[in-house]
C-alpha cells in the first residue's frame, strides 16, 4: 500500500529560484587571498619577453623598468622593437666587424642620444643614466652574450644588468 | 483586554540570504587590481661591471702602482670545466684540459631542469674561493672584491649566470648568504 503524501509537502512555498551568489563568493574569497599572498607593491616591473627562456640565479636585486635588450636565440629586440635577426649575432666573431652589433648600435646609439638631448629630470638628475637591462636567453652561447654587452657599452650604456628568474 | 497579536510574529520565518551583490561589486574591483600587482615568477638583476683598461697610459706614479697589491682573480669556464686564476696562485691547472676543476662525466641539457648543475661542479668551485677569501683576507690586495669571468665561446649563458652566483657568495640551504666572496664581477674575452 503506497503511502499517504506528506501534508506539510502542499502547503511548502516554493523555493526561491533567485542566483545563490554564496559559492561564487567562496571562490572569489580563495583567489582574492591567493592574490593577495602573490601582491608585490613594486608592481611587475619588467616583464619576461615572449619565445625566452631567462636563465636561473639566486640573486634577487629587483629590476627597474630601463631600456631593455632582448636576445633570444631568433632575434633581437629592444624595447619590443625588432632589430634584427639571431644570424646577425650568433656564433663566433666576425673578423670584420668584430663583436660589433652595427643594427644594435645604432639603434642604442640613436636612443642614447635622444635621452641626452632630453637633459636632467626633474629630480635634477640626468635623464640618461647608462643603464640598460638584458634578457637573454639561457641558451645563447658566451661570445654572442658579450657582443651584446659590448655593443651596448660602445653606445654609452655602461650600467648594465642581467635579468634572472628566481632559481636554485 | 487581551494584547493585539505580535506583528513580527506574522512575518515570514524563511531565511534570507544577505545581499551578496555589493560585496561581489568590490571583489570584481580588487581582483583585477590585484592581478596587475601580482608577481608570478620573480625576477632579479645581476650587476656586471665592464672591464677596465690595466695597462698603457701614464697614470699614477710607478712608486703608487707597484704598492697597489693585486690578486688578480679570473675565473675561465671552458667545456672542460672551471680554471683558476691569480697572482698568488698563478694558474690552478688540473689533470684534465688544464681545468683545477673538471666537469663530471657525461653531458647535459639545459631543458633538464639542474642537469647543467650536476655537469658542472659549482660547488667545489664556491669551496676554492672560499678557501682563497680566507686565505688573502687581511693581506691588503686592492682588489680582493673584484673577479674576471670569462668563458669558452660555446659556454651557454646559463652556465656563466650560475658562476657569477657562485663567485659573488657562499650561501646556505635557504639560499641566505653566509659569506660574501667576490662581488664585482667583470667580464673577459678569450681570443
Amino acid at each position: 500500500m503506497a503511502f499517504q503524501p506528506s501534508k506539510g509537502k502542499r502547503h511548502r512555498k516554493a523555493a526561491d529560484t533567485g542566483v545563490s551568489l554564496t559559492s561564487l563568493m567562496d571562490a572569489m574569497t580563495i583567489i582574492l587571498l591567493f592574490l593577495l599572498n602573490q601582491f608585490s607593491a613594486d608592481g611587475a616591473l619588467v616583464t619576461e619577453a615572449e619565445g625566452l627562456k631567462l636563465p636561473e640565479s639566486i640573486n634577487l636585486d629587483k629590476p627597474k623598468a630601463k631600456t631593455t635588450i632582448v636576445a633570444t636565440t631568433m632575434q633581437l629586440v629592444v624595447d619590443n622593437e625588432y632589430i634584427t635577426d639571431a644570424s646577425d649575432y650568433m656564433g663566433p666573431v666576425d673578423p670584420t666587424h668584430g663583436f660589433m652589433i652595427q643594427k644594435l648600435f645604432d639603434h642604442l646609439d640613436a636612443r642614447a642620444q635622444e635621452q641626452i638631448d632630453l637633459g636632467d629630470g626633474p629630480d635634477g638628475q640626468p635623464i640618461f643614466s647608462g643603464e640598460i637591462l638584458i634578457q637573454g636567453d639561457r641558451a645563447m652561447d658566451y661570445t654572442s652574450f658579450l657582443k651584446v654587452v659590448y655593443t651596448a657599452s660602445q653606445a654609452g650604456f655602461i650600467k648594465i644588468k642581467l635579468i634572472t628568474v628566481e632559481g636554485d | 483586554m487581551a494584547f493585539k497579536p505580535s506583528a513580527r510574529k506574522k512575518q515570514d520565518n524563511d531565511y534570507k540570504e544577505p545581499d551578496m551583490l555589493v560585496i561581489m561589486n568590490l571583489m570584481v574591483c580588487l581582483i583585477p587590481l590585484l592581478l596587475s600587482c601580482a608577481e608570478f615568477v620573480k625576477m632579479g638583476t645581476i650587476e656586471i661591471n665592464l672591464p677596465t683598461d690595466s695597462g698603457g697610459g701614464g697614470g699614477g706614479s710607478s712608486a703608487s702602482l707597484e704598492k697597489a697589491k693585486k690578486l688578480d682573480l679570473k675565473v675561465l669556464i671552458t667545456e672542460a670545466g672551471f680554471t683558476i686564476q691569480s697572482t698568488i696562485r698563478g694558474i690552478e691547472k688540473g689533470p684534465v684540459d688544464n681545468a683545477s676543476i673538471p666537469v663530471k662525466p657525461g653531458s647535459y641539457d639545459l631543458n633538464v631542469m639542474g642537469s647543467y648543475k650536476e655537469h658542472y661542479p659549482f660547488d667545489e668551485l664556491n669551496a676554492k674561493l672560499v678557501a682563497m677569501k680566507k686565505e688573502i683576507a687581511g693581506q691588503g690586495f686592492t682588489d680582493e672584491t673584484n673577479v674576471q669571468i670569462t668563458a669558452g665561446n660555446n659556454v651557454p649563458y646559463q652556465v656563466l649566470v650560475k658562476t657569477m652566483d657562485t663567485v659573488k657568495a657562499k650561501y646556505d640551504k635557504n639560499k641566505e648568504v653566509v659569506e660574501v666572496l667576490f662581488t664585482n664581477i667583470s667580464l673577459g674575452v678569450t681570443l
